[in-house]
């Protein structure tokens, strides 16, 4: 969805002495945004991984023979590996997520997938982003709503006094992802604060904008339009603000790097929304995969690392936790041009102090592949279901087995 | 209330006939009146504006673009723009926001379908249907392609049934929750397998038929699917659910039990023609009561079509579909099968900066962006050397109606008054008391 990309409110110096929406609010209803340092305001960060990241060289099991007979060039050499424990290791351009290990706030579900191989990357991709699989040829369900945009939809309908704020951002140009369809909410694609500004707009005006929000009685649907009105350009201030103030740590140049710095900067200011959708594509490496992985995974590990770090300064962290996952892994077996083709199963990362840390799920076992894959032994929608009720406090009702993944809070 | 909410709303006796009255109609007969025509609704009266909405006069000059142009590009949101063309003309304002809803209550998203052509064909169904017996347009639909695609109808099959269609017939289009249970639609499914398509055309595939004995909504027969149509359509619940449907989008009060029994039977006494039902509906004293003006939340195809067309800008219908999807409401995308929820639903604080934006660069437009946008408040205003205060009632009478007897148009006047004071400019003045007045809660109220 695109928004005008004008400049936004003018304030000037004049920001504090005006209309601060946020201080003039009179009503019972609740706050329109809230302060996500203090409030139990969980957010959920979810970096999607597209093409099929290859999830055996991000998390290595170094030990098996099995790791190094499959892959006589794309083979990590262990003493490279950022070691996490006898058994594994991770890709090294993951190495600045040694700290987090280290302090517990990372976790690893091994063996996550669609309950059968989809190697279609479409199909795939749909299917983690609704929760449904469909059987191939088989018509397609009547959800065109995605998980994360079903959660935004419940948060939305717990508020008190009926105001809906934002609760969910694509951050990134382009189309809403399916994840984030949803039948009520409507969430935006802010690829940066000015995406959620006002149209230019003169002091007076504005003042007078102010003024006219709180003149005479309103009651029913106006009263409600005012609400809303003032709530948005709250928002729109709030989002001036956050464009302007700065990260905590020095964060790395990606355009990854860039979106979690705002959301980093959205989190910490209390603007409201809790959910959030960031994608690095390019993880399809049929050919010549060492240098293009590590190129990828070169991007997502100091930008994931500076965005920790940056949520703690802020004193937010404990209340983010980041998902990252890609729609299948690849195969084991190495392909003819130093690359992967498609396979099934591959981890799921979850980062933040809220997890619970160390590796899930049962050991990767290279001897026991089914046809040429790691299968799928946990499937994706138990991730979603723990974090859907022991991190978000929202259970979506569908009946899958949660993981502990999350700390009792 | 009175005992009858439907009794005819007498003008000159219960009220004024005068312009708040005649854009309170054109505005939920239609979608977007303009000065022109809300002063012409005046002078002409109640009876004959209401006339002119259900048998309009075909118009002198062909507005629509050939749609074969636009069917060739294959682009939905190309054919979102055709029919937002249409609706920016107003050629027929009651067929315009009979087919907006129709358009959501039998909601079908292209996502699925992924045939503009055939989303078209289903549109001009809906559209050429739209003011007729409703009992007929739902047969139509039943059959139209794009529908058998979207709820699975080409999949039902003897010993397969697909429900999809049985389901949303009976809970969404037709009868409601709480007048069938999931046997009605087990069985009710039956009735139409065989149903499909082929080359954007329904097909009967009778070796696909389930001939067998069917049983639902008391009565048991080896019906087809037509047959089972009427059953469902002589429940006397669904007379009440096309009334409730029709209070929710021409009234947009809180559900009152009586008037919906009323229209129910004004509809079957009209042999279910909604042309008919609105003529009642819309000379009642319910619609014309003071609570149910300014009662509705603009949905954004609405918003956009009424904004651009009282300003008298003309708008690239492309650019307005795209505006209307940022807001939530992209045409042949309906989010679900049930449409647009609607009223309170289309505004949280990231639509409201949409819709301010679209409408704040509305107000300012002077043709110098890429597609030349431009709106000439002047001309509204009285003139380019009115004083501020003639210019600021000039132009919020325009936009928001003059009604003065409500005190939230009063403030937004006052407020106004006050902006075109302090403008440096007479031009400057006029954009800021149009964008004032287009942005203010008050323009969203319908």
């Amino acid at each position: 969805m695109q928004f005008t990309r004008r400049s936004f409110l003018i304030h000037g110096a004049q920001a504090a002495a005006g209309f601060s929406y946020a201080s003039g609010l009179r009503l019972a209803q609740a706050q329109p945004f809230r302060q996500s340092a203090n409030a139990s305001e969980r957010c959920l960060v979810v970096v999607q991984l597209t093409g099929g990241n290859d999830g055996l060289n991000c998390l290595v099991p170094w030990r098996q023979d099995g790791y190094f007979r499959a892959r006589p060039s794309l083979a990590l050499p262990p003493g490279e590996l950022m070691r996490l424990d006898d058994d594994h290791g991770l890709h090294p351009a993951l190495s600045s997520w040694r700290e987090l290990y280290e302090r517990g706030a990372m976790a690893i579900v091994r063996s996550v997938g669609l309950p059968e191989p989809n190697r279609s990357h479409f199909e795939s991709m749909d299917s983690w982003h609704t929760a449904e699989c469909k059987a191939p040829g088989t018509p397609a369900s009547k959800r065109f709503t995605g998980w994360l945009g079903r959660l935004a939809d419940r948060c939305t309908a717990d508020e008190a006094g009926g105001l809906r704020s934002l609760v969910a951002m694509n951050v990134g140009g382009g189309m809403l992802p399916l994840s984030l369809r949803s039948e009520r909410a409507l969430i935006p694609s802010v690829d940066d604060p000015r995406s959620l500004g006002l149209a230019a707009s003169t002091q007076h005006l504005a003042r007078a904008r102010a003024e006219l929000l709180e003149r005479g009685e309103a009651r029913g649907e106006l009263a409600y339009l005012r609400e809303t009105a003032k709530a948005s350009y709250s928002l729109a201030e709030r989002m001036l603000v956050s464009a302007q103030s700065k990260p905590h740590v020095q964060y790395p140049g990606s355009a990854l790097a860039r979106r979690l710095q705002w959301i980093a900067r959205w989190i910490e200011s209390g603007l409201g929304a809790r959910i959030f959708h960031v994608e690095l594509s390019g993880f399809d490496t049929h050919a010549r995969q060492v240098h293009a992985h590590r190129l990828l995974l070169e991007q997502l590990g100091p930008a994931i690392d500076a965005f920790q770090r940056d949520l703690r300064a802020a004193g937010v962290e404990q209340s983010v936790l980041s998902l990252v996952f890609s729609e299948f892994g690849r195969r084991v077996q190495e392909n003819g041009s130093r690359g992967t083709d498609h396979g099934w199963a591959g981890p799921v990362f979850l980062l933040g102090p809220g997890v619970r840390p160390g590796l899930h799920g049962p050991a990767l076992d290279l001897e026991h592949l089914v046809d040429g894959d790691l299968a799928a032994r946990i499937d994706f929608r138990q991730c979603y279901a723990a974090l859907e009720r022991d991190w978000m406090h929202s259970p979506s009702g569908d009946a899958w087995p949660a993981l502990e993944l999350v700390q009792p809070s | 209330m009175s005992a009858d909410p439907l009794m005819p709303w007498i003008p000159g006796v219960d009220g004024p006939w005068d312009r708040d009255a005649a854009r309170h109609l054109l505005v939920r007969a239609g979608i977007g009146p303009s000065r022109s025509e809300i002063a012409a609704a005046v002078d002409r009266g109640l009876a004959a504006t209401l006339e002119a909405l259900i048998h309009p006069t075909p118009s002198a000059h062909a507005t629509d673009m050939p749609v074969e142009h636009v069917l060739a590009r294959g682009s939905i949101d190309a054919l979102a723009g055709w029919w937002m063309a249409r609706l920016l003309s107003a050629q027929d304002p009651l067929g315009d926001r009979l087919w907006l809803l129709w358009h959501g209550h039998f909601a079908t998203s292209n996502d699925k379908v992924n045939d503009p052509r055939a989303m078209h064909a289903q549109s001009e169904l809906l559209r050429q249907g739209a003011r007729g017996d409703f009992r007929q347009l739902v047969h139509s639909i039943a059959r139209d392609p794009a529908m058998l695609i979207w709820l699975d109808g080409v999949h039902n099959r003897v010993g397969e049934p697909n429900e999809n269609f049985a389901r949303e017939l009976l809970e969404l289009f037709a009868l409601g929750i709480g007048h069938y249970d999931e046997n009605d639609i087990r069985e009710l499914a039956r009735c139409f397998t065989g149903w499909s398509v082929k080359g954007r055309q329904f097909e009967f595939l009778a070796e696909e038929h389930d001939q067998g004995t069917k049983a639902f909504l008391g009565r048991r027969s080896s019906f087809e699917g037509a047959k089972a149509i009427d059953i469902v359509l002589e429940q006397p619940a669904c007379a009440r659910h096309v009334a409730r449907r029709l209070l929710r989008e021409f009234v947009a009060l809180p559900v009152d039990g009586a008037a919906c029994e009323s229209l129910a039977s004004v509809l079957v006494q009209a042999q279910w023609r909604i042309d008919e039902t609105l003529r009642v509906l819309l000379s009642s004293r319910l619609f014309f009561s003071p609570q149910a003006r300014k009662s509705r939340i603009a949905a954004p195809v609405e918003m956009i079509v009424r904004s651009v067309r009282i300003v008298e800008a003309s708008m690239a219908p492309d650019r307005a579909a795209r505006a209307a999807a940022s807001m939530g409401q992209a045409l042949f995308r309906p989010p679900t099968v049930k449409g647009w929820d609607g009223g309170r639903a289309w505004i949280d604080t990231a639509s409201w900066i949409a819709r301010h934006n679209f409408l704040a660069e509305l107000a300012g437009a002077d043709g110098s962006s890429k597609d030349q946008l431009r709106c000439d408040l002047a001309a509204i205003a009285g003139g380019e050397d009115v004083a501020p205060e003639t210019m600021a009632k000039n132009l919020v009478t325009a936009l928001l109606g003059d009604n003065e007897a409500r005190s939230d148009a009063r403030g937004v006047l006052r407020s106004c008054m006050e902006v075109a004071q302090a403008a440096t400019s007479k031009a400057r003045a006029r954009v800021d008391v149009a964008t004032l007045a287009l942005t203010s809660p008050e323009f969203q109220l319908t």
